[in-house]
């Protein structure tokens, strides 16, 4: 089956940052990357991300994938 | 003493040069293909000059068809006509200008995929709708052109009323513009996938 967008893929990112009292800057600081790429992800702009990405996301907020990340059920 | 090894220059490379060269032979085209197809005939019309006409294909003597003489049946009419009313000379006129359009619109469709591989930033959907209305316009427009052409020729020849006749059109479909458009096709098919990788790309975290 071709890939089709749009994806229905939702960041979950403003809430764990939320729980744990962190800043975007500072998640951004310690996994490395930009808190502009960190935006795009946070505000489900995003296409892709790197497993390296996510494996630094999830081990700095202590989470897995699936907290981070989920797929909305179709319209 | 040592020195800082210079960089090899790679010959392959569309550099600056180059593309300020194809930018130049397509306006150079351009402006040709303008003269040649579209002010030579309205000059020689403001100045009442006949029209040259050049019709190649099927020709019939019944002269020599009589005196049972052999001859090519494929031949050329090389002919002015002395007093062309103003519809043929707009007949003669329009292939031209279809021609032309064609020409510049294309010249132009290239353009601006050159300025994008200039920026370094090729692979956009634009560029993709381009080579695919250049692909178009190859390997359809071309063809419209001759057969275009092939008609109005034979059209204006007949009404020359010659003792030996035309003996009709040489229609053939002029294969290489349709080759070549296709082979731009499938340019514009990798610059889909081009940009469709670009798009992942920016959306990459």
């Amino acid at each position: 089956m071709p890939v089709e967008e749009p994806h229905r893929v939702v960041c979950h990112l403003d809430r764990l940052l939320e729980e744990r009292g962190m800043t975007l800057a500072a998640l951004a600081e310690a996994v490395g990357v930009t808190v502009v790429n960190l935006s795009v992800l946070k505000n489900d702009r995003a296409k892709a991300i790197r497993f390296s990405t996510l494996t630094a996301v999830c081990d700095v907020l202590g989470c897995q994938p699936g907290d981070l990340l989920t797929v909305e059920p179709p319209i | 003493m040592s020195t800082t090894p210079r960089p090899r220059k790679d010959l392959w490379a569309f550099d600056r040069a180059d593309r300020w060269g194809l930018g130049l032979l397509l306006g150079l085209v351009a402006a040709v293909t303008t003269a040649v197809a579209v002010v030579a005939p309205l000059v020689r019309w403001a100045g009442g000059d006949g029209l040259p006409l050049r019709y190649v294909g099927p020709l019939a003597v019944p002269a020599l068809d009589r005196a049972g003489v052999a001859y090519d049946e494929l031949g050329a009419v090389d002919a002015t006509l002395a007093n062309p009313s103003t519809a043929q000379r707009l007949l003669d006129l329009a292939p031209g200008v279809l021609a032309t359009v064609l020409v510049v619109v294309g010249c132009w469709l290239v353009l601006g995929v050159l300025r994008d591989v200039g920026s370094g930033d090729p692979f956009r959907w634009r560029n993709v709708v381009r080579l695919r209305a250049l692909a178009l316009l190859v390997a359809v427009g071309a063809p419209v052109v001759w057969f275009a052409r092939s008609s109005v020729d034979l059209s204006l020849v007949t009404s020359l009323d010659l003792e030996e006749g035309v003996a009709g059109a040489l229609f053939e479909l002029p294969w290489l513009p349709v080759v070549t458009g296709m082979v731009i096709a499938l340019v514009a098919e990798a610059f889909r996938a081009g940009s469709r990788l670009r798009e992942d790309v920016e959306g990459l975290v």
